[in-house]
């Protein structure tokens, strides 16, 4: 007996909806959301479109405006239902292969083109993540536009950690190199018992997964293969960056897959005084504006050197996209000529939490206190390294998340090589990524 | 002896939650830091927690839809139980089956057909998919209704109904003024899921709509993701209140039991 | 007779129909099916799934981990709340404080409970170990590996407070007039206990067994709380200790969003715990004193 059964045509997403309505009684049933107004629904988290920025939405725009928590089940089932909400937050450097892949993500060139309140020109390069050919990312139309961002793999010292280690601060203009980088680690790391005082450096806080991907661009090398299909970190720029992640577990100088954070990022620790360096972008700025001790000994540091081009990758992007299925596309538009041109994008840059994503916006970052002015100048010299990184539509960054933090866990029990490692990391995906092609290739 | 025993599962018992108090007394900086005691209580977080998560909104919407699935499943639940336990019919050994299966089946798995449920009846973002809940009862506490009754003898019922009463008068004069315990457990059972779940929520209200739990979970974040310790620790403690009071009022039923209606 | 038994259980057939049944005869075929429930084109592929369900060697190790920690967690809190019921039977003074105290963590949100204990075991900031330093011990990691299932194990034991609240309820029912005679008969209190107080409550004991195992072969929430934060809190890569089996299945629905194959898991976990169920309700046929057939008494 054949366990896998024939192709069944017709069988989609569309056929499921069939089979809920045929369950519920038929279609008769169909019309009963349109007796409500319609309102503009936004996915997305509170703290980035609070009940002031709803209301202030429904003034802008005329229209009732409701706002749910972003949630995977939410979502599939109102794509699946027929009715996905009008605006979806999403990171565009992971999700957008992903979404355009399954046909779900509005194609937005031609509202951008006609906008009279966004232009093309005017987006940084950053918006580019939300592009997708197809085999690239960063090129080919445009499916979502950014709202904020950071070049995730620049980190922050804390001054004064340094000098109760009597290590010297790293030059802010000239970029460490990797080797350099974990030594320093190394010295400020403060252990006594079972118990770390003070970590020397953190580089798990956005994921491993991108943390991995974003360093084997900057030795030179990629971890998916020129189709997106594969990865390989059996390549040698690949292997080098894991090895070099593997030293950085076994020399416990920071959190990682052996060592998770209890708090999910690196900051609370950072805060606390308990972290010399951390991986985290830019998104300390605005964190830093009530706490003026933290803030005098903060400072952000270029994006470390691997062995290959210096590159200052997005780990994120986080945006929004509007739903092909959405049924006035127009109103979504509208919402968006708010959210990403409007009062809230000026908001955000003057707030400094995460770079502009507008041009235009690029000198409202707050520079009244000398740790902001500090920061912005590291971050201006940094900007030409920013470099769009293609991420696969066949697999959720989460469950490739998901394999790098097992695999490196037992790697570091086992104390397996960086090859086997590889070898570990290349069966898992690519069985994920082969089952990815069968459903969308 | 008992004494001893029951001051020492109390302490015990209370250590987490004075932990988290201390924990909701903190400042920022201090969320990560090693020191047991907040070097300077900052009682503010209360009034964040309570603003930040809208409690004036979300707290009666939560009331409402605990108050209610709570009433509602302990009666047809009730109702339920005590058909198992006294009756019989083609079927009742079947409908027994299916109420020991529906425990065993976990809830994810009906979180997408559910939502494409109420999409199609037009309920989503509405609170009638409790009200409907509550009327199917939960199986659970049919089943610990059916053993309480099982446990009840039958005489009182039985002269009852030779003095002319109807079956649901019945139970509703005689069977359930002896079964407060089990009402009693089933009110603050059922309140303190609803009351605490935040899955059903999430997949069918909106923000302005929504109960406490999911707003408690959402509410303090700096970022998604990243929370507030210090808020979600005070928003938690005044978010245990409203079901510490119920379980405060019902306790008396749970031990004032069914022996003293019996023998009085 | 028969038009009242269905007149009694109609709302909750309705509901089975309605909750139960139609979502679960949807997941059965989404069970059927490659669909990630996004993708626009998915297959039919017959019992793939389930062929993978028995060759996916993550989902054994979790379930022989979730079986291992029902068996002991189980039976802990349902003695334990048992213990307490008992105790507060008696009159002791303050009886109300420390009911109340004693069931106050059950009512602690989930969530707040789990990153309390997070917090209380963490292994650079936690009281646990800042105590245990002080007396010369180097805490260990508690979150982060196979001690994990021990401090899941501290949390559930620590929410014991409904089933307390379930048996007191059923010692509350039992007649009064049994313990008077058991003293009459010049019983002590440890035979009151064994020969009149737990054979009226283990059909509410056998109750409270059944249905914890059951949800204890559903754990996952703490698990994911404690374990989860250190991707960034996300749901990927929650430590090994933490790895039971519905976090297999969370993982496989909302991290990779294989919602046929995670259906599959879940038809699969069904069966366990239906054979878990049977085997228990078997062996104690014998002993428990009434699990019944209508009436109350054995046929």
């Amino acid at each position: 007996m054949g366990l896998y059964g024939g192709y069944v045509p017709g069988f989609s997403r569309r056929a499921f909806l069939g089979l809920g309505a045929a369950a519920v009684g038929g279609g008769a049933l169909g019309g009963c959301s349109g007796r409500r107004e319609r309102a503009l629904t936004v996915m997305t988290w509170e703290g980035e479109f609070d009940e002031a920025a709803r209301a202030a939405a429904e003034r802008a725009l005329g229209l009732r405006v409701t706002r749910i928590d972003p949630d995977l089940t939410r979502l599939t089932a109102m794509i699946t239902a027929g009715s996905p909400p009008d605006v979806v937050r999403a990171a565009g450097a992971l999700d957008t292969p992903f979404l355009v892949a399954r046909k779900l993500a509005l194609d937005l060139d031609p509202y951008l083109a006609a906008s009279s309140a966004l232009s093309a020109d005017d987006l940084e390069p950053i918006g580019d993540v939300w592009r997708f050919d197809g085999v690239k990312q960063g090129a080919g139309p445009r499916y979502g536009l950014t709202k904020d961002y950071s070049q995730d793999a620049m980190f922050w010292c804390d001054a004064e950690v340094f000098a109760a280690a009597d290590v010297p601060l790293p030059d802010a203009a000239k970029p460490l190199g990797h080797e350099e980088w974990l030594d320093l680690a190394r010295r400020l790391t403060v252990r006594r018992g079972g118990r770390t005082r003070i970590h020397g450096l953190d580089v798990s806080g956005q994921g491993m997964f991108v943390q991995l991907m974003g360093a084997t661009a900057a030795e030179g090398g990629s971890v998916f293969s020129a189709d997106l299909a594969r990865v390989d970190f059996s390549a040698p720029e690949a292997t080098a960056v894991l090895g070099w992640h593997l030293a950085y577990m076994d020399a416990r100088v920071g959190f990682s897959p052996a060592d998770p954070n209890p708090d999910g990022w690196p900051f609370p620790a950072f805060q606390a005084r308990r972290m010399a360096m951390a991986t985290a972008g830019y998104w300390f700025g605005a964190l830093l504006d009530d706490d003026p001790a933290l803030a005098r000994a903060a400072h952000l540091m270029p994006a470390p050197l691997f062995g290959g081009p210096r590159v200052s990758p997005c780990y994120s992007g986080i945006g929004m996209w509007i739903p092909r299925a959405c049924p006035d596309p127009d109103a979504a538009w509208a919402f968006f000529e708010w959210y990403f041109g409007g009062e809230p994008a000026r908001e955000r840059a003057v707030s400094g939490f995460g770079l502009p994503a507008l041009k235009s916006l690029r000198s409202s970052l707050p520079q009244g206190e000398e740790f902001q002015r500090r920061a912005v100048a590291v971050q201006e010299a940094e900007l030409p390294y920013l470099t769009v990184l293609s991420f696969t539509p066949y697999a959720r960054s989460a469950e490739l998340e998901d394999i790098v933090t097992r695999v490196l866990r037992k790697a570091h029990a086992e104390g397996l090589s960086a090859g086997k490692t590889a070898d570990a990391l290349n069966t898992d995906m690519n069985a994920v990524l082969a089952r990815g092609r069968d459903l969308v290739g | 002896m008992t004494h001893l025993l029951l001051f020492l599962s109390c302490a015990l018992f209370l250590a987490p939650l004075l932990f988290l108090a201390l924990g909701a007394l903190e400042s920022p900086a201090e969320q990560a830091s090693p020191n047991l005691l907040p070097e300077r209580p900052v009682w503010g977080n209360f009034v964040r927690a309570f603003t930040d998560a809208d409690f004036s909104e979300r707290l009666p919407t939560s009331l409402l839809l605990a108050g209610v699935y709570a009433a509602l499943t302990t009666a047809s639940s009730a109702c339920a139980g005590y058909g198992l336990a006294r009756f019989r019919a083609p079927g009742s050994r079947l409908v027994l089956v299916l109420l020991a299966l529906t425990m065993m089946i976990p809830g994810v798995i009906t979180l997408l057909p559910t939502y494409l449920l109420f999409a199609k009846l037009g309920l989503v973002g509405t609170y009638w998919p409790w009200v409907l809940w509550g009327l199917g009862g939960n199986s659970y506490i049919v089943l610990l209704f059916r053993q309480f009754f099982v446990s009840i003898p039958r005489e009182q019922e039985e002269s009852a109904l030779l003095d002319g009463c109807g079956h649901l008068r019945v139970f509703w004069r005689v069977v359930l003024p002896q079964s407060r315990p089990a009402l009693a457990a089933s009110a603050v059972l059922t309140f303190a899921w609803a009351w605490g779940d935040w899955t059903a929520p999430l997949l069918l209200l909106d923000a302005d709509t929504t109960t406490l739990a999911v707003a408690l979970t959402t509410a303090y974040a700096h970022e998604p993701g990243h929370t507030a310790d210090n808020l979600l620790a005070a928003g938690s403690l005044l978010y245990t209140l409203p079901v510490l009071a119920l379980f405060l009022v019902a306790q008396r039923y749970l031990t004032a039991g069914a022996y003293a209606v019996r023998t009085g | 007779m028969n038009r009242l038994f269905y007149l009694f259980t109609l709302p909750w057939v309705a509901g089975f129909a309605g909750f139960t049944a139609f979502p679960l005869g949807y997941a059965f075929w989404l069970s059927l099916t490659n669909t990630d429930a996004l993708a626009p084109e998915s297959r039919f592929v017959g019992a793939a799934n389930y062929a993978e369900v028995l060759d996916d060697g993550l989902a054994g190790e979790a379930l022989v981990r979730t079986l291992v920690f029902t068996a002991v967690t189980v039976p802990a809190s349902v003695a334990g709340g048992l213990l307490f019921a008992v105790l507060l039977q008696l009159p002791v003074r303050g009886r109300s404080l420390y009911r109340a105290v004693l069931f106050l963590p059950a009512v602690v949100p989930p969530v707040a409970g789990a990153l309390t204990f997070g917090a209380l075991f963490d292994r650079d900031t936690g009281a646990v170990n800042v105590l245990l330093e002080r007396f010369g011990v180097a805490g260990p990691g508690w979150t982060d590996g196979p001690r994990l299932p021990f401090v899941i194990g501290v949390l559930v034991l620590w929410g014991l407070g409904n089933l307390m609240m379930v048996s007191l309820a059923a010692l509350a029912d039992v007649p009064r007039d049994l313990f008077d005679a058991a003293r009459v008969d010049g019983a002590g209190p440890l035979r009151t206990f064994t020969s009149v107080t737990l054979p009226l409550v283990s059909p509410v004991l056998l109750f409270q067994v059944v249905t914890g195992v059951i949800a204890g072969l559903q754990t996952y929430l703490p698990a994911l709380v404690l374990g989860s934060a250190g991707a960034g809190g996300s749901l990927a890569a929650l430590p090994e200790g933490g790895y039971f089996f519905m976090a297999h299945v969370y993982t496989r629905y909302a991290v990779a969003g294989r919602f046929g194959y995670a259906s599959a898991l879940l038809w699969a976990l069904f069966v366990v715990t239906l054979l878990c169920a049977a085997l228990m309700l078997r062996t104690t046929r014998r002993h428990v004193f009434t699990l019944t057939s209508p009436g109350g008494a054995r046929p």
